[in-house]
Protein backbone atom coordinates (compact mmCIF):
# COMPACT_ATOMS: atom_id res chain seq x y z
CA UNK A 1 0.00 0.00 0.00
CA UNK A 2 1.29 3.06 -0.94
CA UNK A 3 0.58 6.38 -0.78
CA UNK A 4 -3.55 7.08 -2.26
CA UNK A 5 -3.79 3.29 -1.00
CA UNK A 6 -2.72 2.07 -4.68
CA UNK A 7 -2.24 -1.50 -4.26
CA UNK A 8 -2.27 -2.87 -8.09
CA UNK A 9 -2.06 -6.39 -7.02
CA UNK A 10 -5.67 -5.76 -5.36
CA UNK A 11 -6.76 -4.10 -8.23
CA UNK A 12 -6.10 -6.80 -10.59
CA UNK A 13 -7.41 -9.14 -7.93
CA UNK A 14 -10.72 -7.02 -7.77
CA UNK A 15 -10.81 -6.65 -12.01
CA UNK A 16 -9.73 -10.36 -12.85
CA UNK A 17 -6.50 -10.02 -14.22
CA UNK A 18 -3.66 -11.71 -13.94
CA UNK A 19 -0.62 -9.03 -14.39
CA UNK A 20 2.95 -10.55 -14.89
CA UNK A 21 5.22 -8.35 -12.45
CA UNK A 22 6.75 -6.39 -15.38
CA UNK A 23 2.60 -4.88 -15.92
CA UNK A 24 2.57 -4.52 -12.61
CA UNK A 25 5.27 -2.56 -12.10
CA UNK A 26 4.45 -0.59 -15.18
CA UNK A 27 0.69 0.12 -14.19
CA UNK A 28 1.54 1.31 -10.65
CA UNK A 29 3.50 4.03 -12.17
CA UNK A 30 0.45 4.77 -14.74
CA UNK A 31 -1.80 4.33 -12.66
CA UNK A 32 0.40 7.12 -9.97
CA UNK A 33 0.53 9.72 -12.90
CA UNK A 34 -3.32 8.97 -13.77
CA UNK A 35 -4.64 9.63 -9.99
CA UNK A 36 -2.42 12.70 -9.59
CA UNK A 37 -3.91 14.05 -13.05
CA UNK A 38 -7.45 12.97 -11.74
CA UNK A 39 -6.81 13.97 -8.33
CA UNK A 40 -8.25 17.64 -9.57
CA UNK A 41 -11.42 17.16 -9.45
CA UNK A 42 -11.10 16.96 -5.72
CA UNK A 43 -10.23 20.91 -5.20
CA UNK A 44 -13.87 21.84 -6.55
CA UNK A 45 -16.51 22.62 -4.25
CA UNK A 46 -19.56 20.01 -4.69
CA UNK A 47 -21.50 20.64 -1.31
CA UNK A 48 -24.64 20.60 -2.39
CA UNK A 49 -24.21 19.48 -5.67
CA UNK A 50 -26.39 16.47 -7.58
CA UNK A 51 -24.09 13.97 -8.92
CA UNK A 52 -25.26 13.13 -12.49
CA UNK A 53 -25.53 9.29 -13.39
CA UNK A 54 -26.89 9.69 -16.81
CA UNK A 55 -27.37 13.15 -19.20
CA UNK A 56 -30.51 11.35 -21.00
CA UNK A 57 -32.80 13.19 -18.53
CA UNK A 58 -35.59 13.47 -20.71
CA UNK A 59 -35.11 9.59 -22.34
CA UNK A 60 -34.53 6.83 -19.99
CA UNK A 61 -38.07 5.55 -20.82
CA UNK A 62 -39.12 1.56 -19.54
CA UNK A 63 -40.69 -0.33 -22.77
CA UNK A 64 -43.64 -2.04 -22.07
CA UNK A 65 -42.83 -5.31 -19.86
CA UNK A 66 -44.01 -8.05 -23.04
CA UNK A 67 -42.56 -11.39 -23.73
CA UNK A 68 -40.38 -11.23 -26.78
CA UNK A 69 -38.49 -13.33 -28.43
CA UNK A 70 -34.52 -14.11 -26.70
CA UNK A 71 -31.33 -14.99 -28.85
CA UNK A 72 -31.59 -18.40 -30.40
CA UNK A 73 -29.74 -20.77 -28.04
CA UNK A 74 -26.96 -21.48 -30.97
CA UNK A 75 -26.77 -18.09 -32.00
CA UNK A 76 -25.88 -17.34 -28.48
CA UNK A 77 -23.33 -20.10 -28.21
CA UNK A 78 -21.64 -19.41 -31.75
CA UNK A 79 -18.77 -17.98 -29.84
CA UNK A 80 -17.66 -19.95 -27.66
CA UNK A 81 -14.08 -21.55 -27.21
CA UNK A 82 -15.73 -24.72 -25.67
CA UNK A 83 -19.57 -25.95 -25.39
CA UNK A 84 -21.82 -29.29 -25.09
CA UNK A 85 -25.24 -30.05 -25.75
CA UNK A 86 -25.91 -26.52 -26.33
CA UNK A 87 -24.38 -25.35 -23.04
CA UNK A 88 -20.95 -23.34 -22.63
CA UNK A 89 -18.13 -25.40 -21.23
CA UNK A 90 -16.24 -24.34 -18.23
CA UNK A 91 -13.26 -25.29 -15.56
CA UNK A 92 -14.77 -25.78 -12.14
CA UNK A 93 -15.87 -22.89 -10.37
CA UNK A 94 -13.49 -21.50 -7.75
CA UNK A 95 -11.07 -19.19 -7.27
CA UNK A 96 -7.34 -20.38 -8.23
CA UNK B 1 -8.73 13.69 -61.69
CA UNK B 2 -10.46 12.49 -58.57
CA UNK B 3 -11.86 9.01 -58.36
CA UNK B 4 -15.20 8.18 -57.75
CA UNK B 5 -15.07 7.11 -54.47
CA UNK B 6 -13.56 10.61 -53.34
CA UNK B 7 -16.32 12.25 -54.38
CA UNK B 8 -19.49 13.66 -51.80
CA UNK B 9 -21.69 10.92 -50.94
CA UNK B 10 -25.10 13.09 -52.21
CA UNK B 11 -22.65 13.41 -55.22
CA UNK B 12 -22.96 9.59 -56.25
CA UNK B 13 -26.00 9.13 -55.20
CA UNK B 14 -27.12 11.72 -57.37
CA UNK B 15 -25.24 10.23 -60.42
CA UNK B 16 -26.34 6.23 -59.60
CA UNK B 17 -30.20 7.68 -59.68
CA UNK B 18 -29.39 8.93 -62.65
CA UNK B 19 -28.11 5.92 -64.03
CA UNK B 20 -24.39 7.60 -64.91
CA UNK B 21 -22.70 5.30 -62.65
CA UNK B 22 -23.57 2.18 -61.43
CA UNK B 23 -23.28 0.50 -57.90
CA UNK B 24 -20.63 -2.16 -59.35
CA UNK B 25 -18.70 0.65 -60.80
CA UNK B 26 -18.45 2.67 -58.00
CA UNK B 27 -17.50 -0.84 -55.77
CA UNK B 28 -14.90 -1.21 -58.05
CA UNK B 29 -13.49 1.90 -57.45
CA UNK B 30 -13.36 1.44 -53.76
CA UNK B 31 -11.67 -1.82 -54.27
CA UNK B 32 -8.84 -0.84 -56.45
CA UNK B 33 -8.08 2.03 -53.77
CA UNK B 34 -7.85 -0.48 -51.13
CA UNK B 35 -5.78 -2.89 -52.72
CA UNK B 36 -3.42 0.37 -54.07
CA UNK B 37 -3.39 2.21 -50.80
CA UNK B 38 -4.04 0.06 -47.73
CA UNK B 39 -0.75 -1.94 -47.17
CA UNK B 40 0.53 1.05 -46.11
CA UNK B 41 -2.40 3.02 -44.55
CA UNK B 42 -3.73 -0.65 -42.62
CA UNK B 43 -7.15 1.05 -42.29
CA UNK B 44 -9.38 -2.08 -42.36
CA UNK B 45 -9.39 -4.62 -40.30
CA UNK B 46 -11.81 -6.74 -42.48
CA UNK B 47 -12.57 -5.68 -46.43
CA UNK B 48 -15.00 -7.69 -48.24
CA UNK B 49 -14.40 -8.59 -51.56
CA UNK B 50 -17.89 -9.80 -53.09
CA UNK B 51 -20.54 -6.71 -53.64
CA UNK B 52 -24.07 -7.88 -52.39
CA UNK B 53 -26.20 -5.11 -53.50
CA UNK B 54 -29.55 -4.94 -52.16
CA UNK B 55 -32.79 -5.91 -53.89
CA UNK B 56 -34.42 -2.97 -55.55
CA UNK B 57 -31.18 -0.37 -54.83
CA UNK B 58 -32.45 1.61 -57.28
CA UNK B 59 -35.27 3.09 -55.05
CA UNK B 60 -33.03 3.14 -52.09
CA UNK B 61 -31.69 6.34 -50.32
CA UNK B 62 -28.20 5.13 -50.51
CA UNK B 63 -28.41 3.38 -53.57
CA UNK B 64 -26.08 0.62 -52.71
CA UNK B 65 -23.17 3.50 -52.17
CA UNK B 66 -20.17 1.08 -50.06
CA UNK B 67 -19.40 2.44 -46.44
CA UNK B 68 -16.77 1.45 -43.73
CA UNK B 69 -17.85 0.68 -40.17
CA UNK B 70 -15.59 0.91 -37.06
CA UNK B 71 -14.99 -2.46 -35.77
CA UNK B 72 -16.33 -1.64 -32.08
CA UNK B 73 -20.08 -1.46 -33.83
CA UNK B 74 -21.50 -5.19 -34.26
CA UNK B 75 -22.53 -6.65 -37.75
CA UNK B 76 -23.83 -9.55 -37.86
CA UNK B 77 -21.87 -13.17 -38.27
CA UNK B 78 -18.96 -10.38 -40.02
CA UNK B 79 -16.08 -10.31 -37.78
CA UNK B 80 -16.25 -8.02 -34.58
CA UNK B 81 -12.72 -7.31 -33.19
CA UNK B 82 -13.34 -3.86 -31.55
CA UNK B 83 -9.58 -3.51 -32.21
CA UNK B 84 -9.02 -6.12 -29.52
CA UNK B 85 -7.51 -9.36 -29.28
CA UNK B 86 -9.84 -10.64 -27.09
CA UNK B 87 -12.13 -10.16 -29.47
CA UNK B 88 -10.22 -12.14 -32.44
CA UNK B 89 -12.58 -14.73 -34.53
CA UNK B 90 -15.93 -12.73 -33.01
CA UNK B 91 -18.96 -13.04 -35.36
CA UNK B 92 -21.72 -11.51 -33.22
CA UNK B 93 -25.06 -12.94 -33.71
CA UNK B 94 -26.46 -9.37 -34.53
CA UNK B 95 -26.13 -5.93 -36.24
CA UNK B 96 -25.81 -2.39 -34.71
CA UNK B 97 -29.18 -0.63 -35.28
CA UNK B 98 -27.30 2.51 -36.58
CA UNK B 99 -25.38 -0.01 -39.22
CA UNK B 100 -28.99 -2.01 -39.95
CA UNK B 101 -30.27 0.90 -40.37
CA UNK B 102 -27.97 2.27 -42.96
CA UNK B 103 -27.85 -0.93 -44.75
CA UNK B 104 -32.15 -1.19 -44.71
CA UNK B 105 -31.51 2.20 -46.43
CA UNK B 106 -29.39 0.92 -49.25
CA UNK B 107 -26.30 1.07 -48.11
CA UNK B 108 -23.80 -1.63 -48.63
CA UNK B 109 -20.88 -2.55 -45.78
CA UNK B 110 -17.25 -2.00 -47.66
CA UNK B 111 -15.23 -3.32 -44.77
CA UNK B 112 -14.60 -2.97 -41.18
CA UNK B 113 -11.85 -0.13 -40.10
CA UNK B 114 -9.36 -0.65 -37.15
CA UNK B 115 -9.34 1.34 -33.88
CA UNK B 116 -7.96 1.65 -30.66
CA UNK B 117 -9.21 -1.73 -28.83
CA UNK B 118 -12.51 -0.90 -27.42
CA UNK B 119 -12.07 2.02 -28.83
CA UNK B 120 -9.94 3.70 -25.91
CA UNK B 121 -7.41 6.07 -26.78
CA UNK B 122 -6.68 9.00 -29.10
CA UNK B 123 -4.16 7.83 -32.21
CA UNK B 124 -4.72 4.18 -33.06
CA UNK B 125 -1.79 3.12 -31.63
CA UNK B 126 -3.78 1.10 -29.06
CA UNK B 127 -5.24 -1.41 -31.97
CA UNK B 128 -4.38 -5.15 -31.02
CA UNK B 129 -3.79 -5.37 -34.52
CA UNK B 130 -1.27 -2.50 -35.18
CA UNK B 131 -1.84 0.61 -35.82
CA UNK B 132 -3.34 3.03 -38.75
CA UNK B 133 -1.46 5.24 -40.70
CA UNK B 134 -2.43 8.76 -41.73
CA UNK B 135 -3.03 9.33 -45.18
CA UNK B 136 -1.62 12.25 -45.37
CA UNK B 137 1.73 11.63 -43.79
CA UNK B 138 2.39 7.41 -43.22
CA UNK B 139 4.64 8.80 -39.99
CA UNK B 140 2.06 9.99 -38.06
CA UNK B 141 -1.28 8.82 -35.85
CA UNK B 142 -4.76 9.35 -38.06
CA UNK B 143 -5.99 9.86 -34.29
CA UNK B 144 -8.47 8.13 -32.88
CA UNK B 145 -10.16 6.19 -31.97
CA UNK B 146 -12.00 5.91 -34.90
CA UNK B 147 -8.55 6.01 -36.49
CA UNK B 148 -9.37 3.51 -39.91
CA UNK B 149 -13.20 4.98 -40.11
CA UNK B 150 -11.30 8.62 -40.78
CA UNK B 151 -7.83 7.36 -42.86
CA UNK B 152 -10.25 5.38 -45.05
CA UNK B 153 -12.75 8.36 -46.10
CA UNK B 154 -9.68 10.67 -46.30
CA UNK B 155 -7.69 8.20 -48.77
CA UNK B 156 -10.75 7.77 -50.76
CA UNK B 157 -11.18 4.07 -50.10
CA UNK B 158 -14.54 4.51 -48.43
CA UNK B 159 -17.40 7.50 -49.31
CA UNK B 160 -18.07 7.62 -45.92
CA UNK B 161 -17.41 5.84 -42.88
CA UNK B 162 -19.31 5.34 -39.01
CA UNK B 163 -17.44 5.70 -35.84
CA UNK B 164 -18.48 6.23 -32.00
CA UNK B 165 -17.44 8.68 -29.87
CA UNK B 166 -16.72 8.72 -26.25
CA UNK B 167 -14.60 11.28 -25.69
CA UNK B 168 -13.88 12.59 -29.25
CA UNK B 169 -13.37 9.67 -31.09
CA UNK B 170 -14.89 10.69 -33.80
CA UNK B 171 -13.64 14.66 -34.29
CA UNK B 172 -10.39 14.15 -33.32
CA UNK B 173 -9.51 11.54 -36.08
CA UNK B 174 -11.57 13.39 -38.73
CA UNK B 175 -9.62 16.84 -37.91
CA UNK B 176 -6.31 14.75 -38.04
CA UNK B 177 -7.69 13.05 -41.35
CA UNK B 178 -9.01 16.19 -42.85
CA UNK B 179 -12.74 14.90 -42.67
CA UNK B 180 -16.28 16.10 -41.14
CA UNK B 181 -16.90 14.14 -38.05
CA UNK B 182 -19.86 14.66 -36.22
CA UNK B 183 -20.88 13.42 -33.10
CA UNK B 184 -24.83 13.43 -32.09
CA UNK B 185 -26.44 14.43 -28.55
CA UNK B 186 -26.27 11.38 -26.56
CA UNK B 187 -29.30 9.47 -27.46
CA UNK B 188 -30.21 10.86 -30.65
CA UNK B 189 -28.77 8.17 -32.02
CA UNK B 190 -28.81 4.11 -31.21
CA UNK B 191 -26.24 2.21 -29.30
CA UNK B 192 -27.86 -1.25 -29.69
CA UNK B 193 -24.76 -2.95 -30.89
CA UNK B 194 -22.28 -0.41 -30.14
CA UNK B 195 -19.62 -2.51 -27.92
CA UNK B 196 -19.91 -0.86 -24.69
CA UNK B 197 -16.98 1.62 -23.45
CA UNK B 198 -18.46 4.36 -21.38
CA UNK B 199 -22.30 3.80 -21.63
CA UNK B 200 -23.24 7.47 -20.66
CA UNK B 201 -20.72 9.08 -22.79
CA UNK B 202 -20.66 6.61 -26.00
CA UNK B 203 -22.69 7.91 -28.95
CA UNK B 204 -22.18 6.85 -32.94
CA UNK B 205 -21.96 8.63 -35.93
CA UNK B 206 -21.03 9.48 -39.58
CA UNK B 207 -17.29 10.79 -41.01
CA UNK B 208 -18.08 12.17 -44.52
CA UNK B 209 -15.97 14.17 -47.09
CA UNK B 210 -18.69 16.75 -46.74
CA UNK B 211 -21.20 18.41 -43.93
CA UNK B 212 -24.31 17.87 -45.92
CA UNK B 213 -23.75 14.43 -46.79
CA UNK B 214 -22.93 14.10 -42.37
CA UNK B 215 -26.44 15.52 -42.77
CA UNK B 216 -27.57 13.44 -44.78
CA UNK B 217 -26.47 10.57 -42.94
CA UNK B 218 -27.74 11.53 -39.32
CA UNK B 219 -30.82 11.83 -40.74
CA UNK B 220 -30.89 8.12 -41.80
CA UNK B 221 -29.39 6.82 -38.19
CA UNK B 222 -30.96 9.09 -35.90
CA UNK B 223 -34.15 8.44 -33.78
CA UNK B 224 -35.74 5.80 -30.73
CA UNK B 225 -34.88 2.75 -30.92
CA UNK B 226 -36.44 0.50 -28.09
CA UNK B 227 -34.02 -1.40 -28.02
CA UNK B 228 -31.56 1.20 -26.48
CA UNK B 229 -33.53 2.75 -23.59
CA UNK B 230 -31.07 5.87 -23.60
CA UNK B 231 -32.18 6.40 -27.00
CA UNK B 232 -34.37 9.69 -27.36
CA UNK B 233 -37.89 10.02 -28.68
CA UNK B 234 -36.87 13.92 -29.99
CA UNK B 235 -38.49 13.80 -33.44
CA UNK B 236 -36.09 13.43 -36.14
CA UNK B 237 -35.54 16.59 -38.00
CA UNK B 238 -34.79 16.77 -41.83
CA UNK B 239 -31.26 17.53 -41.43
CA UNK B 240 -30.31 18.08 -44.89
CA UNK B 241 -33.15 20.45 -46.18
CA UNK B 242 -32.47 22.64 -42.88
CA UNK B 243 -28.48 23.26 -44.80
CA UNK B 244 -31.00 25.25 -47.89
CA UNK B 245 -30.00 28.90 -47.59
CA UNK B 246 -27.49 28.67 -44.76
CA UNK B 247 -27.46 31.67 -43.60
CA UNK B 248 -25.34 32.89 -39.96
CA UNK B 249 -26.65 36.21 -39.61
CA UNK B 250 -27.73 37.28 -36.48
CA UNK B 251 -26.25 33.94 -34.97
CA UNK B 252 -24.37 34.64 -31.75
CA UNK B 253 -21.29 32.37 -31.71
CA UNK B 254 -19.59 31.54 -28.40
CA UNK B 255 -15.30 32.00 -28.36
CA UNK B 256 -14.44 30.00 -25.16
CA UNK B 257 -11.48 31.83 -23.49
CA UNK B 258 -10.19 28.58 -21.97
CA UNK B 259 -9.94 27.07 -25.63
CA UNK B 260 -7.23 28.99 -26.45
CA UNK B 261 -5.24 28.62 -23.16
CA UNK B 262 -4.11 25.29 -23.31
CA UNK B 263 -0.71 24.89 -25.44
CA UNK B 264 -2.82 25.12 -28.51
CA UNK B 265 -0.88 25.03 -32.01
CA UNK B 266 -0.92 28.76 -33.41
CA UNK B 267 -1.79 27.66 -36.83
CA UNK B 268 -4.75 25.93 -35.15
CA UNK B 269 -5.62 29.23 -33.27
CA UNK B 270 -5.10 31.23 -36.86
CA UNK B 271 -7.84 28.55 -38.05
CA UNK B 272 -10.40 29.35 -35.74
CA UNK B 273 -9.90 33.20 -35.55
CA UNK B 274 -9.94 33.10 -39.31
CA UNK B 275 -13.56 30.99 -39.12
CA UNK B 276 -14.55 33.51 -36.43
CA UNK B 277 -13.79 36.32 -38.56
CA UNK B 278 -15.63 34.75 -41.44
CA UNK B 279 -18.94 34.33 -39.40
CA UNK B 280 -18.60 38.01 -37.61
CA UNK B 281 -18.32 39.13 -41.63
CA UNK B 282 -21.47 37.52 -42.34
CA UNK B 283 -23.40 39.05 -39.48
CA UNK B 284 -22.43 37.02 -37.03
CA UNK B 285 -22.24 38.28 -33.94
CA UNK B 286 -18.80 36.41 -31.42
CA UNK B 287 -19.23 36.45 -27.91
CA UNK B 288 -16.44 35.67 -25.28
CA UNK B 289 -17.32 33.44 -22.67
CA UNK B 290 -16.20 31.13 -20.17
CA UNK B 291 -15.75 27.32 -19.56
CA UNK B 292 -14.70 27.40 -15.85
CA UNK B 293 -14.71 23.73 -15.36
CA UNK B 294 -12.48 22.81 -18.88
CA UNK B 295 -9.50 21.05 -16.58
CA UNK B 296 -12.13 19.45 -14.58
CA UNK B 297 -14.02 18.65 -17.50
CA UNK B 298 -10.97 16.38 -18.42
CA UNK B 299 -10.53 14.54 -15.12
CA UNK B 300 -14.55 14.09 -14.85
CA UNK B 301 -13.78 12.09 -18.47
CA UNK B 302 -11.25 10.29 -17.14
CA UNK B 303 -12.95 9.25 -13.74
CA UNK B 304 -16.10 8.19 -14.97
CA UNK B 305 -15.02 6.54 -18.34
CA UNK B 306 -12.82 4.00 -16.72
CA UNK B 307 -15.34 3.55 -14.14
CA UNK B 308 -18.09 2.25 -16.74
CA UNK B 309 -15.16 0.63 -18.63
CA UNK B 310 -14.43 -1.47 -15.83
CA UNK B 311 -17.91 -2.55 -15.36
CA UNK B 312 -18.69 -2.84 -19.21
CA UNK B 313 -15.57 -5.49 -19.21
CA UNK B 314 -16.10 -7.44 -16.73
CA UNK B 315 -18.37 -9.46 -19.83
CA UNK B 316 -15.21 -11.00 -20.89
CA UNK B 317 -14.92 -13.72 -18.95
CA UNK B 318 -13.43 -15.98 -21.68
CA UNK B 319 -15.89 -18.73 -21.03
CA UNK B 320 -19.04 -17.47 -23.08
CA UNK B 321 -16.79 -15.83 -26.14
CA UNK B 322 -13.95 -13.95 -26.96
CA UNK B 323 -10.33 -15.35 -26.56
CA UNK B 324 -9.94 -18.41 -23.84
CA UNK B 325 -6.72 -18.98 -21.90
CA UNK B 326 -5.57 -22.65 -22.21
CA UNK B 327 -3.87 -21.81 -18.40
CA UNK B 328 -5.91 -22.31 -15.11
CA UNK B 329 -7.34 -25.10 -13.51
CA UNK B 330 -10.78 -23.09 -12.12
CA UNK B 331 -13.44 -21.29 -14.02
CA UNK B 332 -12.04 -18.02 -12.21
CA UNK B 333 -8.41 -18.64 -13.03
CA UNK B 334 -9.44 -19.03 -16.83
CA UNK B 335 -10.84 -15.75 -17.00
CA UNK B 336 -7.93 -14.09 -15.09
CA UNK B 337 -5.78 -15.54 -17.50
CA UNK B 338 -7.64 -14.85 -20.60
CA UNK B 339 -8.36 -11.22 -19.94
CA UNK B 340 -4.54 -10.84 -19.33
CA UNK B 341 -3.92 -12.63 -22.40
CA UNK B 342 -6.53 -10.64 -24.38
CA UNK B 343 -6.55 -7.11 -23.16
CA UNK B 344 -4.29 -4.65 -24.77
CA UNK B 345 -2.24 -2.56 -21.80
CA UNK B 346 -4.43 0.22 -22.56
CA UNK B 347 -7.45 -1.90 -21.57
CA UNK B 348 -5.78 -3.35 -18.71
CA UNK B 349 -4.82 0.35 -17.45
CA UNK B 350 -8.11 1.68 -17.85
CA UNK B 351 -10.17 -1.08 -15.92
CA UNK B 352 -7.69 -0.80 -13.12
CA UNK B 353 -8.45 2.67 -13.12
CA UNK B 354 -12.40 2.15 -12.97
CA UNK B 355 -12.01 -0.45 -10.30
CA UNK B 356 -9.57 1.95 -8.04
CA UNK B 357 -12.58 4.85 -7.94
CA UNK B 358 -15.18 2.64 -7.74
CA UNK B 359 -13.52 0.75 -5.13
CA UNK B 360 -14.54 1.11 -1.41
CA UNK B 361 -12.89 3.89 -0.07
CA UNK B 362 -12.39 5.92 -2.72
CA UNK B 363 -16.10 6.13 -4.35
CA UNK B 364 -16.85 8.77 -2.63
CA UNK B 365 -13.80 11.13 -3.63
CA UNK B 366 -13.45 9.81 -7.08
CA UNK B 367 -16.51 8.99 -8.64
CA UNK B 368 -19.26 10.31 -6.34
CA UNK B 369 -17.28 13.91 -6.68
CA UNK B 370 -16.58 13.29 -10.78
CA UNK B 371 -20.42 12.65 -10.73
CA UNK B 372 -20.79 15.83 -8.97
CA UNK B 373 -18.03 18.05 -11.21
CA UNK B 374 -20.01 16.39 -13.88
CA UNK B 375 -23.15 18.38 -13.02
CA UNK B 376 -21.15 21.41 -12.65
CA UNK B 377 -19.95 21.59 -15.96
CA UNK B 378 -23.33 20.77 -17.59
CA UNK B 379 -24.51 23.83 -15.92
CA UNK B 380 -21.47 25.60 -17.59
CA UNK B 381 -22.69 24.61 -20.70
CA UNK B 382 -26.06 25.90 -19.98
CA UNK B 383 -25.54 28.98 -18.48
CA UNK B 384 -24.01 29.60 -22.10
CA UNK B 385 -26.61 28.06 -24.05
CA UNK B 386 -28.06 31.09 -22.64
CA UNK B 387 -25.95 33.71 -24.22
CA UNK B 388 -25.42 32.06 -27.59
CA UNK B 389 -26.20 29.39 -30.08
CA UNK B 390 -23.22 27.51 -30.57
CA UNK B 391 -19.56 27.44 -29.50
CA UNK B 392 -16.45 27.69 -31.55
CA UNK B 393 -13.04 26.45 -31.23
CA UNK B 394 -10.91 24.08 -31.75
CA UNK B 395 -11.09 20.12 -31.93
CA UNK B 396 -7.87 19.42 -30.81
CA UNK B 397 -4.87 21.16 -29.44
CA UNK B 398 -1.75 20.07 -32.54
CA UNK B 399 -2.36 18.60 -35.47
CA UNK B 400 -1.42 15.10 -36.52
CA UNK B 401 1.42 13.46 -34.04
CA UNK B 402 4.34 11.18 -35.14
CA UNK B 403 3.19 7.82 -34.22
CA UNK B 404 5.33 6.27 -31.28
CA UNK B 405 5.28 10.34 -29.96
CA UNK B 406 2.95 10.09 -26.95
CA UNK B 407 2.90 6.47 -26.08
CA UNK B 408 5.07 6.06 -22.92
CA UNK B 409 3.13 8.79 -21.30
CA UNK B 410 -0.35 7.99 -21.31
CA UNK B 411 -1.76 11.09 -19.43
CA UNK B 412 -0.04 13.03 -22.49
CA UNK B 413 -2.02 11.15 -24.67
CA UNK B 414 -5.35 11.64 -22.57
CA UNK B 415 -4.28 15.62 -22.33
CA UNK B 416 -5.04 15.63 -26.37
CA UNK B 417 -8.73 15.13 -25.93
CA UNK B 418 -9.28 18.30 -24.18
CA UNK B 419 -11.35 20.39 -26.04
CA UNK B 420 -13.41 17.34 -27.12
CA UNK B 421 -14.23 15.94 -24.15
CA UNK B 422 -16.00 18.81 -22.85
CA UNK B 423 -19.05 17.76 -24.93
CA UNK B 424 -19.45 14.38 -24.04
CA UNK B 425 -19.24 15.12 -20.58
CA UNK B 426 -22.51 17.07 -21.20
CA UNK B 427 -23.89 15.26 -24.04
CA UNK B 428 -23.94 17.83 -26.54
CA UNK B 429 -23.87 17.60 -30.14
CA UNK B 430 -20.40 18.86 -32.00
CA UNK B 431 -18.45 18.62 -35.05
CA UNK B 432 -15.28 18.98 -36.41
CA UNK B 433 -14.64 20.55 -39.41
CA UNK B 434 -11.63 20.47 -41.64
CA UNK B 435 -9.97 24.12 -41.62
CA UNK B 436 -7.10 24.67 -43.89
CA UNK B 437 -3.48 23.22 -43.31
CA UNK B 438 -0.53 23.70 -40.82
CA UNK B 439 2.93 24.44 -42.16
CA UNK B 440 3.69 20.82 -42.83
CA UNK B 441 0.51 20.40 -44.36
CA UNK B 442 -1.39 18.89 -42.36
CA UNK B 443 -5.62 19.09 -41.46
CA UNK B 444 -7.06 21.69 -39.23
CA UNK B 445 -10.13 20.61 -37.69
CA UNK B 446 -12.13 23.39 -36.01
CA UNK B 447 -15.02 22.17 -33.96
CA UNK B 448 -18.71 23.76 -33.59
CA UNK B 449 -20.50 23.06 -29.91
CA UNK B 450 -24.20 23.11 -29.99
CA UNK B 451 -27.25 22.66 -27.43
CA UNK B 452 -28.91 19.39 -27.01
CA UNK B 453 -30.21 18.13 -30.03
CA UNK B 454 -29.33 21.34 -31.73
CA UNK B 455 -27.36 19.23 -34.52
CA UNK B 456 -29.35 21.42 -37.41
CA UNK B 457 -27.53 24.29 -35.78
CA UNK B 458 -24.17 23.34 -35.90
CA UNK B 459 -24.62 21.71 -39.24
CA UNK B 460 -26.07 24.38 -40.66
CA UNK B 461 -22.96 27.08 -39.43
CA UNK B 462 -20.63 24.33 -40.51
CA UNK B 463 -22.01 23.77 -44.02
CA UNK B 464 -21.53 27.88 -44.51
CA UNK B 465 -18.79 27.73 -43.25
CA UNK B 466 -16.93 24.81 -46.07
CA UNK B 467 -17.47 26.99 -48.55
CA UNK B 468 -14.25 29.32 -47.21
CA UNK B 469 -12.46 26.54 -45.53
CA UNK B 470 -9.13 25.82 -47.99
Amino acid sequence: MKKDGLDIKYLAQLAQIHLSSQEEKQLDKDLQNILHFIAIIRRVNTKEVEPTFQVAKDVQMSRPDQKEKSLPREAALQNAPQQKNGYFISKPIGWK
Amino acid sequence: MKSLCQLPLLELRKKLGAKKLSPQELWAECQKAIAEKDGKIHAFLTHILQLQLPAEWQKTELKGIPFAVKDNLSTANLLTTAGSQILKGYRPPYTATVVERLQKAGGVILGKTNCDAFAFGASGENSGYGPTHNPYDLSRVPGGSSSGSAAAVAAGMAVFALGTDTGGSIRQPAAFCGVVGLKPTYGRCSRWGLIAMGSSFDVPGPLTRTVADAAFLLGLMAGYDKRDATSSQTPVENYLAALNGSSVRGLRVGLVEEFFQHGLQPEIKKAVMRVADVLANNGAKLVRVHLPHLEEALAVYYVLVPAEISSNMARYDGIRFGWQSKRGKTAAAVTAFSRAEGFEMEVKRRILTGTYVLSAGYYDAYYLQASRVRTLVIRDFQELFNKVDVLLGPTTPTTAFKLGEKTADPVAMYLSDIFTVPANVAGLPAISLPFGRDQKNLPIGVQLIGNRFQEGEILRVAHFLENYAC
